[in-house]
């Protein structure tokens, strides 16, 4: 027995048959009027499921804040001070300024040297693929490697100018991009990031693995200039972070 | 630098201070009870019309301030104070350990007296407590010297994150031309369009 003609034989013992098959067709239609409405509202309302609101972010005020200079090895963040995000908000690129370059060792005549000795994003140190900017997995304090970041997230080390790269230890890249290839907008003669120490980082987002932030960066950084002589006569000397004292006023033997 | 006292049941140490104002003198004066004769250099001794703040020995390099406060000045010197380069004079303050018993200075302790401070004055006050019911009053000058490890951090310049400080160094770099807009800015990271 179908469904109606089940409600046609509850009619027809209840109120007589006529009747019946009067309420019936009247239920039948109602029925049918109400999917054909259901419909046309289906397809003229917006389409609210699967869709991804993302991540509010906020990035933190710094326009008042210091460069730090860095002497010897030191682990640190950084300070954005270029943020562009894709049209189509799923990749954010920024640019993370870490520390001043400092100027020529006294004990040897050389200028300073940096290296990237290892990143950590949010307290896990990041391995890189071969190229050494592409994020291969993340290793916690456990030694449990993680691969959630992998492809998704590219971190370009620079020490000096956007032209001046610094492939992090461990890894070789002759091809490494140039700073001011990478942020839309920078351009070779107008961003130099002239005697700084950063980093451009790419986070493509995407929630099944969790990625949806810009993660709580940090570096560990080692400075070849780590000597207290060298460092008190940097101090005293720099004009862009230091004293500004003339050279010849500061005694070095 | 330590210095030590367990061979010594008893001691008491004094502060000795040595400015140096530029174009007028070197004054050397201590909380010691007479004058005395350290390193070559004659203190005069203030007994208790000198005071001398407590400071922080640490490891770290980190700034300092003391505080010298001399009481008992004649009315007739407090123009030589007004008159002259006290601020920016250079002072220097040592720490002396004497025998409590017979006042004299424990030589057989290396390193004794031990600097406690050097600095710069960087600002005085000189203050007049007139007790009319007695017709007496006593003026004091009160000397605030910094390290010069604070006068170094006072000194250091820095470059800010801000299109201002970037364009005073590098006129013609936009790196951080953005960051004003961007410190208030909101992303919907991962947002469907």
């Amino acid at each position: 027995m179908s469904f109606l003609s089940g409600i046609l034989d509850i009619g027809k013992k209840i109120i007589g048959d006529d009747t019946g098959k009067a309420l019936v067709k009247t239920a039948v239609l109602g029925y049918l009027l109400n999917r054909l409405r259901r419909n046309a509202l289906k397809d003229n309302a917006p389409k609210n499921e699967n869709i991804d609101g993302g991540v509010r972010l906020q990035i933190p005020p710094a326009s008042d804040t210091k460069i730090p200079v860095i002497y010897g090895t030191a682990v640190t963040g950084g300070i954005i001070t270029d943020a562009v995000m894709s049209n189509n908000n799923k990749r954010m690129t920024y640019c993370l300024t870490i520390s001043e370059r400092t100027g020529t060792l006294l004990s040897t005549g050389a200028a300073s040297a940096y290296v990237f000795k290892n990143i950590y994003w949010n307290d896990t140190r990041i391995v890189f693929k071969a190229d050494g900017f592409t994020v291969d997995y993340v290793v916690d304090r456990d030694s449990n490697q993680d691969i959630n970041l992998r492809d998704l997230v590219k971190i370009y080390c620079y020490a000096g100018n956007s032209s001046t790269v610094s492939v992090p230890e461990g890894y070789t890249n002759a091809s490494y991009p140039l700073a001011y290839t990478l942020i839309p907008g920078w351009t070779s003669t107008t961003h130099f990031m002239n005697d700084l120490i950063f980093v451009v980082i790419e986070v493509n987002y995407n929630r099944e693995k969790n990625v949806t932030g810009i993660g709580d960066m940090r570096f560990q950084i080692q400075n070849s200039m780590n000597k207290p002589g060298d460092v008190i006569r940097d101090m005293l000397t720099s004009t862009r972070y230091g004293a500004g004292i003339d050279v010849a006023e500061v005694l070095t033997t | 630098m330590a210095l030590n006292l367990s061979a010594y049941k008893s001691i008491q140490t004094n502060l000795f201070v040595k400015l140096v104002i530029p174009g007028y003198d070197t004054l050397t004066f201590s909380d010691y009870h007479r004058t005395i004769t350290l390193n070559s250099v004659s203190y005069s001794g203030l007994g208790q019309l000198l005071s001398v703040s407590d400071t922080n020995t640490s490891l770290r390099a980190a700034p300092q301030d003391l505080t010298i406060a001399i009481s008992g000045i004649p009315s007739t010197n407090v123009s030589a104070i007004l008159n002259n380069k006290l601020v920016g004079s250079d002072i220097t303050v040592l720490r002396a350990i004497f025998d409590s018993t017979t006042g004299v200075l424990i030589s057989a302790i290396a390193g004794n007296p031990v600097i406690k401070f050097v600095g710069i004055v960087n600002n005085f006050d000189i203050t007049d407590d007139l007790d009319m019911g007695n017709s007496t009053g006593t003026i004091t000058c009160t000397l605030t010297a910094t390290s010069v490890v604070e006068q170094l951090e006072n000194k250091i310049t820095g470059r800010r994150t801000n299109p201002i400080d970037q364009k005073a160094l590098y006129a013609t770099d936009q790196c951080f031309d953005r960051v004003p807009a961007l410190a208030k800015s909101n992303y919907n990271f991962g947002a469907d369009r």
